[in-house]
């Protein structure tokens, strides 16, 4: 069954990740204001002071493309950023993936029954604004130290294979969809 | 054609831009943001190619500086009502006619007010309250400089074609003027204009005043000037914040306990004809390979490039980038009218093909950074030659 307004999505979603979340460090916060655009989620891994990991999710009942475009923004500041539509109205979505290959942003459901798939995870990408990483990071290291992944953020490669937030998501990927299947749907 | 700054605040950076860089072709000084006792003693030489806009839109209504010029009508009656005009017209022309020509300007302004909602006899009270006692003034002394007209096209009238016929009959039955301060009200929330309706029915208007022989400085514009440059009018204006390139009376209205939003930085592309967000940039840097191309040079650029540059609205390098980079771009226009509209629709494409560059490399702009205003300028400019070509009217050369 569908959701009937975003803010129902937007709850039932918020409960589903601190269940998800509980004993990791990842921290949760709601409507994330201050970057660039305001994602419905923003997800933050911290080891000790440094911030190691952050993924950004737009909520859509149905407007895949009004989500893409807003997702994009969070790119700025984000390992990885999930569009994620209400799974009733996902298929118009699925047959526009080419769009969510293109611009590097995931594509996942999410049902009333807490029910989360991801049928496209992005591809790995470091966070493209120097200026906002930077500016994320002195918000949450406590020692305002301007790095990000331990490492100088203009050269530095992204690695998921430290990222336990980035592990958990994964395993969450819907294992039978994947871009070869992309016009079965 | 000229481009005149259009100033507001922080009109030093105007200033600045037109003495020190050679930027644009003068100033229209806005009386709400330069103390008038400021405006004096400027030299003669920049007032000399710059003209003075009274800004008597709400005349009840004392906005920053504008208290210090005594031609306001509210300086001159506490409680100003509409009704003083009756009395105190013709001591509000002369006062204003001589601090213009005092100051040397260009040309004369008559002002002109404005109306929220316009109430039926408003074309009698311009006439009556600003044009007949100007012109008097102005025709009594035998002032030699040009006199213009200050008009503003409400947005309802633009898009109703009866008004704006009214208006237009009622302008072009004016003697004695030289032309027009014209000026579009915009009140769309968008950063660019995408209606059809308004570009194509603004454009026939600065047309039908032309054909009038009517000269034809348009204010408050934004980069649709350089649409309306193909019917050929004096001047267009290039402006630092948005409310300088988009016309709104919010700007002329007391708010005191209103909280001012701040603007997101922004900067001008040439070839894309639009404000990027600052907030793109590096993404545009990372993904798209030609994205040198498209942030043209200047001496402000390489300092807005420095990965420590400190984006803020109060920075004066992205506005004194764009005043550098919009009157070079204006200078390039052909001459030729005709010349100019092929010009333009090869560049328009330009455009376009180059966001579509931009997009296959992953970056996608929204609606407030992308090239969408510029199909409504291609298909303002098929509109307007197939008017021509119906109306058996050609563009002068």
């Amino acid at each position: 069954m569908s959701f009937r307004t975003e803010s129902e999505m937007s709850l039932k979603f918020k409960n589903f990740l601190l269940s998800l979340l509980k004993n990791t460090n990842v921290e949760l916060f709601h409507e994330f204001t201050g970057l660039f655009g305001i994602p419905d989620y923003l997800l933050v891994e911290r080891n000790n002071t440094k911030v190691e990991h952050i993924i950004s999710f737009e909520l859509k009942l149905r407007n895949w493309r009004k989500g893409l475009k807003q997702a994009f923004k969070y790119r700025s500041f984000s390992n990885e950023v999930f569009v994620i539509i209400d799974v009733s109205n996902l298929q118009l979505a699925l047959n526009n993936f080419r769009y969510f290959s293109k611009y590097n942003i995931g594509l996942g459901s999410f049902d009333d029954s807490s029910h989360f798939k991801i049928y496209y995870y992005p591809g790995k990408a470091f966070p493209y604004s120097y200026h906002l990483i930077n500016k994320l990071t002195s918000i949450f290291s406590e020692n305002q130290e301007k790095t990000f992944l331990n490492t100088d953020p203009l050269f530095s490669k992204y690695s998921q294979n430290n990222s336990e937030l980035a592990n958990i998501l994964i395993s969450l990927k819907e294992e039978k969809w994947s871009l070869n299947n992309e016009e079965g749907f | 054609m000229l481009v005149y700054h259009q100033t507001g605040h922080n009109y030093v950076w105007n200033y600045d831009s037109y003495t020190n860089d050679n930027a644009g072709n003068g100033l229209i000084f806005s009386p709400v943001n330069i103390p008038s006792e400021k405006l004096v003693k400027l030299d003669k030489a920049i007032k000399e190619n710059s003209f003075f806009d009274p800004q008597f839109y709400l005349p009840k209504e004392i906005k920053g500086k504008l208290e210090t010029y005594k031609c306001f009508p509210a300086n001159i009656v506490n409680g100003f009502q509409t009704d003083d005009f009756e009395n105190l017209k013709n001591d509000i022309a002369k006062l204003c006619i001589d601090f213009q020509l005092d100051n040397w300007f260009k040309f004369l302004l008559i002002p002109t007010r404005y109306f929220e909602v316009i109430p039926s006899d408003y074309l009698n009270q311009i006439k009556e309250y600003f044009i007949e006692p100007f012109l008097n003034y102005y025709l009594s002394n035998r002032i030699q400089k040009e006199i213009y007209l200050t008009v503003i096209v409400n947005q309802d009238q633009l898009l109703n074609d009866e008004r704006r016929n009214i208006l237009l009959n009622f302008i072009t039955s004016i003697q004695d003027i030289s032309g027009i301060y014209l000026i579009f009200e915009n009140k769309y929330p968008t950063k660019q204009i995408k209606n059809l309706d308004y570009l194509f029915n603004a454009m026939l208007f600065i047309h039908a005043l032309k054909l009038n022989n009517f000269k034809v400085n348009i204010g408050y514009t934004n980069t649709e000037g350089i649409l309306y440059s193909i019917v050929g009018p004096e001047s267009i204006t290039m402006g630092s914040y948005e409310n300088l390139r988009q016309f709104s009376i919010q700007r002329f209205i007391n708010c005191q306990n209103k909280t001012v939003r701040q603007p997101n930085p922004r900067l001008y592309s040439r070839k894309l004809f639009q404000w990027i967000d600052y907030r793109y940039i590096e993404g545009l840097q990372k993904l798209y390979k030609n994205w040198q191309d498209i942030f043209e040079d200047s001496k402000y650029k390489p300092l807005m490039f420095e990965p420590t540059f400190n984006w803020h609205f109060n920075k004066p390098e992205p506005y004194k980038h764009f005043f550098l980079i919009f009157s070079s771009q204006i200078n390039d226009l052909p001459i030729c009218l005709k010349e100019r509209i092929h010009y333009l629709q090869n560049i328009f494409n330009n455009a376009l093909r180059i966001y579509h560059e931009i997009s296959e490399a992953g970056v996608y702009l929204d609606e407030n950074s992308d090239g969408s205003h510029i199909n409504f300028w291609l298909t303002c400019i098929k509109m307007f030659e197939k008017y021509l070509r119906e109306s058996n009217y050609e563009l002068s050369d």
